[in-house]
């Protein structure tokens, strides 16, 4: 074994959480070194947002175009190249993962290439196909991140049956695909497939699609997929994924009775596990729960100088709280103590319409006890989203006496833009009178966040 | 469109005020810059103009009422206002108020924070005037050193006001007796010391002798020749700004990263008159004599007891002495004012044996102690102070130079 280096910091992972975390803690003069076993950027940008993000824009477009002819653009015929978006696709990731590289590098961070694992609590073994070495440091922050769950399923390693990494690199647009999953990432990929043109069926367990987002928005979001041809299958439970006659099998029951439905391909997206198995969490002394890392809201984890962040802790799965999560650990690091609020992280899901959510439901909100008033304002009477022929509604969930703005969730174009102004308003506690004070532009969707601003507090003017 | 007269903020802590007397009735032309009511807030009375010209339009608050800051106390039609406007009282909007007292103070809508505007989230601010925190008496935990939701809401449960008792507790024995607005403030002021300063309390024991000495000498001829009333405080103001001067860490505040030496000596002193306790300050008590320490004390005294002494009289200080001889206390451990960081309280005068080598001799002796703040004096500046302070008092000829 070689000889050992010393850190300030050594960061497990360089996804979101892994690399923002490194650059924070060099950029405050800390020696800083990051592991990373695969690709720099993690599941975000190699295998996750960004890539999808680049086929829901190809969707989008594909949608647009459908469209056209409204506005006298007449397209007689549209030709869907799936590799050459697969390739466009691997251009835009590259270039971001080699700006995460040169990043690092700017901020004097080491970068070493293998896979981490705790040897004590203040030592790392790093091992290669070749080489093992061990490192030394004062903090340690896991940023290991999630990888594709795998449900104990009959055929669930059989042929055609893909994860979203996998859809995500396909060679070829499938015919006919079943996505068993109706949570963000299934839901995301549904639309995507069916925009492209495949038929597509979604089974779902529970008995709505996108848990964790408000009721209405999940019905909003649920009606529109099916009014675009997508089979909805809800408390539908799969059972086996069986070969038949060259085509895939999915044999499922919903309540009493059982039933099947065939398709070309099987796009597995119920969940995340958590990448701890290689971590060696008990040398190190590290606490989890089925190997999600337990933390505090300073993100330290039951060794004081051992942190954790991201998808490891299974707490909310988005890039941008894994980075807020990566400012909260470096900065008690550097000792100036502060505490993660998860009240307003955002929730941006990319389906067709869009869905995005800041603070709490309308059920948290009444489950927590607060008087709620729901206001919510459709974008039928907003200019902006009827030119761009699109639907949804601006909901605020507020309190009744002092106004307080407790969610914002909207559904419908831009949403997830708008998730910005939203989360600004919660983070800085503004109440419905100053969202309403506010001007927005014209003609914006933006708009109808004053609008249901104003309808919160009955002084609608466009409803 | 018709405005509101409010209850103005005459000072940064108050709260709310109580309507004295209206001077102007319903009906009434008013002018701009003509007393319309009077009020008083904690220890003062002062005296409310209109900003506008118009005529007062209705009276919303009685003499008695609590009315608390930024309420309206009556309505105002302009001269341009047509009748119609009236109804919808609930649009009118607050407007600034210009208050006498000797000094005009601008009224804004934002609360003065020693040397700033108060940072809060808008929802911070609901709560705190709904649940009646100062908001000058927090410290935010949000973004920047931002008041946010939380702060109000821990502060409010860890002071309940008297509003929030729960009824249940009432017992049919009990006398409640509401609180008066001083007493409130008080309250306020003493949990705000208890909260923010640890003090710690010392006593040392100094002969006096010479001083009764020198003060009986005194007394008469300043009586028949300056016509002043010479009480023994005079010399102690003089003695405790003198020590203040070579100690000056005693007549500091404490800011959020600094210690903040007072560029002047104010020293503020307990007086129980008519069983109410003023404290008015002795400005730049380091650099008047105490024939002038002696004077103004007398003229404090008198205002109180006509109730005539002003928020003014009584703000800046920045020291306290408080003398409980009179009430047979051999000594005290006193609440500093915060924010000063230091408090003297005078003990009972008593005649004592005392060695002397190897006589014993009759000495005055008196115990005095001293609270400080150790969260910025130590006990060695603090013992410092207490021996210039003896030294001064044990040969008070210095005194009168
Ligand atoms: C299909 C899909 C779409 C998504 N879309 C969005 C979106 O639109 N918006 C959004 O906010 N989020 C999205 N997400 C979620 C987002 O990708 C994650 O929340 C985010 O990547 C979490 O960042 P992380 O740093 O915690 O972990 P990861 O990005 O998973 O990075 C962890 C890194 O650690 C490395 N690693 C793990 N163990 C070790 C070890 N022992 N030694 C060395 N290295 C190790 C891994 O190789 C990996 O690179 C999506 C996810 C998926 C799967």
């Amino acid at each position: 074994m070689s000889i050992t280096t010393s850190y300030d910091v050594a960061v497990i992972g360089g996804g979101p959480g892994g690399y923002v975390a490194a650059l924070r803690a060099a950029q405050s003069g800390a020696k800083v070194c990051l592991i990373e076993k695969q690709d720099l950027g993690g599941t975000c940008l190699n295998v996750g947002c960004i890539p999808t993000k680049t086929f829901y824009k190809a969707a989008h477009l594909l949608n647009e175009i459908k469209g056209s002819a409204e506005l006298g653009i007449k397209v007689e015929k549209t030709n869907f190249d799936m590799p050459r978006l697969v390739s466009y696709k691997n251009g835009v990731v590259a270039k971001l993962v080699q700006g995460v590289a040169y990043l690092l590098k700017k901020n004097n961070v080491t970068v070493i290439k293998g896979v981490a694992s705790f040897a004590d609590k203040n030592t790392l073994e790093v091992k290669t196909a070749q080489s093992a070495t061990r490192i030394n440091a004062k903090n340690i922050i896991i940023a290991a991140g999630s990888s594709n769950a795998k449900p104990p399923i009959e055929g669930i390693d059989g042929k055609n049956v893909i994860d979203s990494t996998q859809a995500l690199s396909l060679e070829k647009l499938p015919g006919e695909i079943v996505v068993i999953g109706g949570g963000v990432i299934g839901a995301e990929l549904a639309c995507i497939f069916n925009s492209f043109g495949a038929k597509v069926t979604v089974l779902e367990m529970l008995p709505a699609i996108v848990n964790g987002v408000d009721h209405e928005c999940q019905a909003y979001l649920a009606k529109s997929m099916i009014a675009q041809g997508i089979s909805l299958l809800t408390n539908s439970k799969v059972l086996a994924i069986k070969d038949k006659d060259g085509r895939k099998q999915i044999d499922y029951e919903c309540g009493e009775r059982k039933s099947n439905i065939f398709a070309d391909v099987v796009l597995v997206a119920i969940g995340r596990a958590p990448n701890s198995a290689q971590l060696g969490l008990e040398k190190g002394g590290v606490e989890s729960k089925k190997g999600w890392i337990k933390v505090n809201s300073a993100m330290q984890t039951s060794v004081p100088n051992i942190y954790a962040i991201g998808d490891a802790l299974g707490e909310q799965m988005f890039a941008h709280a894994a980075y807020e999560e990566a400012e909260v650990a470096v900065q008690n690091i550097l000792g100036n103590p502060c505490k993660m609020k998860y009240s307003s992280v955002p929730k941006a899901v990319f389906t067709n319409p869009e869905i995005g959510c800041v603070g709490l439901s309308e059920k948290e909100a009444k489950d927590k006890g607060y008087d709620v008033a729901v206001a919510t304002f459709p974008l039928h009477g907003n200019g902006r989203a009827l030119i761009d022929g699109g639907e949804g509604f601006v909901k605020i969930v507020s309190e009744r006496k002092y106004h307080e703005i407790l969610g914002i969730h909207i559904v419908g174009p831009s949403a997830t833009e708008l998730t910005g102004e939203v989360s600004l308003a919660i983070t800085s506690e503004l109440r419905l009178e100053d969202l309403a004070a506010a001007i927005h532009a014209h003609p914006t969707i933006s708009e109808a966040v004053k609008e249901a601003a104003l309808l919160a507090m009955g002084r609608q003017i466009h409803c | 469109m018709p405005t509101e007269l409010l209850m103005p903020r005459v000072q940064p802590a108050m709260q709310d005020g109580m309507i004295v007397k209206w001077l102007k009735k319903e009906g009434d032309q008013i002018k701009k810059g003509e007393v319309v009511v009077e009020i008083t807030s904690e220890k003062a009375s002062c005296e409310v103009e209109t900003f506008h010209d118009g005529i007062l339009y209705k009276i919303l608050a009685n003499p008695g009422d609590v009315i608390p800051v930024n309420n309206p106390l009556a309505i105002i039609q302009l001269a341009g206002d047509k009748p119609e406007d009236f109804p919808g009282l609930e649009t009118v909007k607050p407007v600034p108020i210009i208050v006498v007292e000797g000094k005009q103070i601008q009224v804004t809508s934002e609360t003065p924070n020693g040397n700033g505007k108060i940072k809060a989230s808008p929802l911070a601010r609901c709560l705190a005037a709904e649940h009646g925190v100062d908001l000058a008496s927090l410290i935010g935990s949000g973004p920047g050193g931002r008041i946010i939701k939380q702060d109000v809401l821990q502060y409010h449960q860890s002071h309940p006001t008297v509003a929030k008792q729960a009824p249940a507790m009432q017992q049919q024995d009990d006398k409640r007796i509401p609180l008066s607005i001083i007493r409130r403030e008080t309250t306020r002021r003493l949990q705000l010391s208890k909260d923010n300063v640890i003090p710690v309390t010392s006593v040392t024991e100094i002969n006096l002798t010479g001083l009764l000495d020198l003060y009986k000498s005194c007394k008469e001829l300043w009586r028949d020749v300056y016509k002043t009333n010479l009480t023994l405080n005079a010399f102690f103001i003089k003695a405790v700004a003198l020590s203040l001067k070579r100690h000056e860490l005693l007549n500091s505040t404490l800011d959020s990263d600094a210690i903040v030496i007072k560029g002047s000596i104010n020293i503020g002193l307990a007086m129980n008159i008519d069983d109410q306790l003023y404290v008015p300050v002795i400005r730049n008590s380091d650099t008047i004599t105490v024939l002038e320490i002696a004077q103004r004390v007398s003229l404090f005294a008198q205002k109180a007891k006509d109730k005539q002494l002003t928020l003014d009289d009584m703000s800046g200080g920045t020291f306290t002495i408080t003398n409980v001889g009179p009430f047979d206390v051999q000594f005290s451990t006193p609440v500093i004012a915060y924010p000063q960081v230091g408090i003297l309280g005078i003990g009972t005068i008593n005649v004592r044996p005392v060695y002397q080598g190897d006589d014993i001799v009759k000495q005055s002796l008196c115990y005095v102690s001293l609270t400080y703040d150790h969260r910025v004096i130590d006990g060695a500046p603090a013992a410092g102070f207490r021996k210039t302070l003896k030294e001064l008092l044990e040969k008070p000829f210095v005194l009168l130079n």
